[in-house]
């Protein structure tokens, strides 16, 4: 069996899920868009206020029903080989965005972000076999900043041939989106096939949405863009501070959105994902591995898999400020909470997302390798329970030698790359790196020898002009 | 009780946080005949920092610091509405906002409600300010200080073209200005030109009082 973790039994779920249904019906939500009113509005929903919906039972039910399942949802790349299928049982990874600093890899000092590193990032992730999803981990500060998403994405299209997550700030970026992804594939129509861009929607908590959000998330319905609707409350400051009461008002976040989406296009492809996230009450920031962060990705995933629609769960976005022990706990205490309950976890970033290390990049793809080990568990057989070897080697005898362990153990046994298995004199002899060093060396290997699959330079060129507003 | 008494023991509920005991004291304040200018600083001003106090060792958290605050803003309204208008002293006067393009409130929210517990009046022009709202406001009401809080990268600008247009308008000298917000950090407001930064609510608020000269702490 594929192990999971349950944070919340059955009956928990409903009563979740009912709460939240109660949410939305009397409390409501807030869309300051009047075509999104109108639209809630036709469907039977009622609007309180200048643009509070208050949305009924049954118009949820309608919309759950239309939303793609896990099972038959696709992620698209640009290249056919890197697709991602949510029936399968072992997580994906795919980027986060939006830090703001990275750390360089060179210097080792925190500087701004360029659009060179968005470069490497992409370049990065393009080439390590775990991340499945690519895009810019961090924002680009040395670009017109009203425009630095839009840079990103170029840059993005040009490293790299896996499906993009990207953000979605509005509906002119996923205009715009669209037309690059276009070009990147030869027409508007192959691009429609296969969608390779996803658009973030972000909950603006408590229960609204902002206009640009509103119209952002309605263009990528109607376009056919998978969007990833996205709840990120902090406890205790825009959500309550019990998890319960966190947990209802994400699911009638994501909920609310899920209305919208389904009523401008059903069965318009969305991703339940939340980042309700714990608030340090010592200095006020938010923390984005603190064991209530894990407990909250557990039970919104159960959540999300409640509904039946594909799972998406932050993870490896850690409050360490640097590659360290505390950086590695955070990794693999949260990791495992996501990989063992969603269909894919997002990372990596450090200082509660705000800084973008490279080295970082290559460490995470071998801690998820290590972690879908985990989640892909054991299977029981008749090869796999050797009794005929058992039999075979009797007592006293040595197993390392036979052709059952030949044949199974690269199935059985995994690998790593990075960490440190070797005894110590060889460590030591070897320069004793630890693993950040051995990151950073493989992450300037991947810089310059890795090729990705890259576009005709007229095209990049049509992109880069979208990019700049032209 | 004598002065120092009651003093002492609206400190005393303050630190509790026992907002129905300080409200009941403050009753007592204004019908006592006492100064009322020396009880807000040697009383709330004073209890106030005892629980900024008990924040820095860690005794308290964020919750209580801001419950603490909420209770001091409400006595020393009280109290005001019993001081003639033209003898209520601010040890300062701030504008504070978050920029155009940013809805984010709370971090802002907290340095104000803080910053009026110690004797600063600040006047909060809300989220999605224009840079001309700030200015504008900071004129109208002749401030020390203008606040600028932003969590958006995107926004970020925002704190840049405010300080660029103060000097546009050649009033860049009648304000002091601290940027502050998640999506900024010391560098950038050194860039820009700015003031002061605040990384969290404890600096944000120590540093507002240093550039207001106000005593910190």
């Amino acid at each position: 069996m594929k192990p999971q973790i349950s944070f919340l039994s059955q009956e928990e779920q409903e009563l979740i899920h009912n709460s939240a249904l109660s949410v939305l019906s009397s409390v409501g939500f807030k869309m300051p868009s009047r075509e999104a009113l109108d639209i809630m509005q036709n469907a039977g929903a009622k609007i309180h206020g200048k643009d509070t919906v208050k949305i009924p039972a049954d118009l949820v039910a309608y919309a759950v029903e239309n939303a793609p399942k896990r099972e038959e949802f696709a992620l698209y790349g640009r290249e056919e080989k890197y697709d991602i299928r949510f029936s399968e049982k072992i997580p994906s990874l795919s980027n986060m965005i939006g830090a703001t600093h990275v750390i360089d890899l060179k210097t080792r000092e925190r500087r701004p972000c360029t659009i060179q590193d968005v470069a490497d990032m992409v370049l990065i992730m393009d080439a390590l076999e775990n991340f499945n999803m690519n895009g810019p981990l961090a924002t680009p500060q040395d670009v017109p900043l009203d425009r630095s998403d839009w840079y990103a994405l170029a840059v993005t299209l040009k490293n790299t041939s896996k499906p993009i997550f990207a953000p979605g700030p509005g509906a002119r970026y996923v205009e715009d989106a669209v037309r690059m992804g276009s070009l990147a594939v030869g027409s508007e129509e192959k691009f429609r096939e296969r969608p390779f861009i996803c658009i973030t929607t972000l909950v603006k908590c408590p229960l609204q949405l902002s206009l640009t959000s509103i119209e952002g998330l309605m263009e990528a319905n109607r376009q056919g863009i998978p969007s990833l609707i996205s709840s990120g409350p902090i406890l205790g400051a825009t959500s309550p501070v019990t998890l319960a009461g966190t947990l209802i008002q994400v699911h009638a976040e994501v909920l609310a959105c899920l209305v919208l989406s389904q009523l401008v296009h059903a069965g318009a492809p969305v991703i339940y994902q939340s980042f309700a996230r714990g608030m340090d009450m010592r200095s006020g920031n938010v923390t984005l591995s603190s064991p209530e962060w894990s407990i909250l990705k557990g039970a919104a995933a159960q959540m999300g898999r409640y509904l039946g629609v594909p799972v998406r769960m932050p993870s490896f976005l850690r409050d360490s400020k640097v590659l360290d022990a505390q950086a590695g706990f955070e990794t693999g205490s949260v990791g495992l909470v996501s990989t063992l309950s969603a269909d894919m976890v997002v990372g990596p970033l450090l200082d509660m997302d705000c800084i973008m290390d490279f080295a970082d990049i290559v460490f995470t793809d071998e801690a998820m390798a290590a972690l879908k080990r985990i989640v892909r568990g054991f299977s029981i057989d008749e090869n796999t329970k050797a009794l005929n070897i058992i039999a075979e080697v009797g007592t006293g005898g040595d197993f390392l030698s036979t052709e059952h362990t030949l044949e199974n153990f690269r199935r059985e046994i995994w690998t790593p790359h990075l960490m440190e298995r070797r005894d110590w004199s060889s460590w030591e002899k070897d320069g004793r790196k630890d693993i950040e060093q051995r990151a950073i060396e493989k992450a300037k290997e991947i810089l310059a020898n890795h090729n990705p699959a890259r576009l005709a330079s007229d095209i990049e060129a049509e992109i880069d002009q979208i990019a700049r507003g032209h | 009780m004598n002065k120092a008494e009651l003093f002492s023991q609206i400190q005393e509920a303050i630190v509790e946080l026992d907002e129905q005991k300080v409200m009941k004291l403050t009753a007592e304040v204004t019908k006592s005949g006492i100064d009322l200018v020396e009880a807000i600083e040697k009383a709330y001003t004073a209890g106030i920092r005892k629980v900024g106090g008990l924040f820095e060792t860690g005794e308290y958290f964020l919750p209580e610091l801001i419950k603490g605050g909420k209770i001091v803003k409400e006595a020393i309204s009280e109290i005001q509405g019993f001081i003639p208008q033209d003898q209520i002293v601010h040890r300062g006067k701030m504008v504070i906002g978050t920029v155009q393009g940013d809805m984010h409130n709370l971090g802002k929210d907290l340095v104000a409600t803080m910053l009026e517990t110690r004797g600063i009046k600040t006047i909060d022009i809300g989220v999605d300010c224009p840079v001309d709202k700030f200015i504008d406001r900071a004129v109208e009401e002749n401030a020390d200080l203008v606040g600028a809080s932003c969590l958006l990268t995107t926004t970020a600008p925002e704190q840049k073209k405010l300080i660029e247009r103060m000097k546009e308008l050649g009033v860049r000298d009648r304000f002091k200005v601290i940027v502050g917000g998640a999506a900024v950090d010391l560098e950038w407001s050194k860039k820009i030109g700015a003031d002061g930064y605040g990384a969290n609510l404890k600096e944000a608020v120590d540093v507002s009082l240093d550039l207001l000269g106000v005593e910190g702490k």
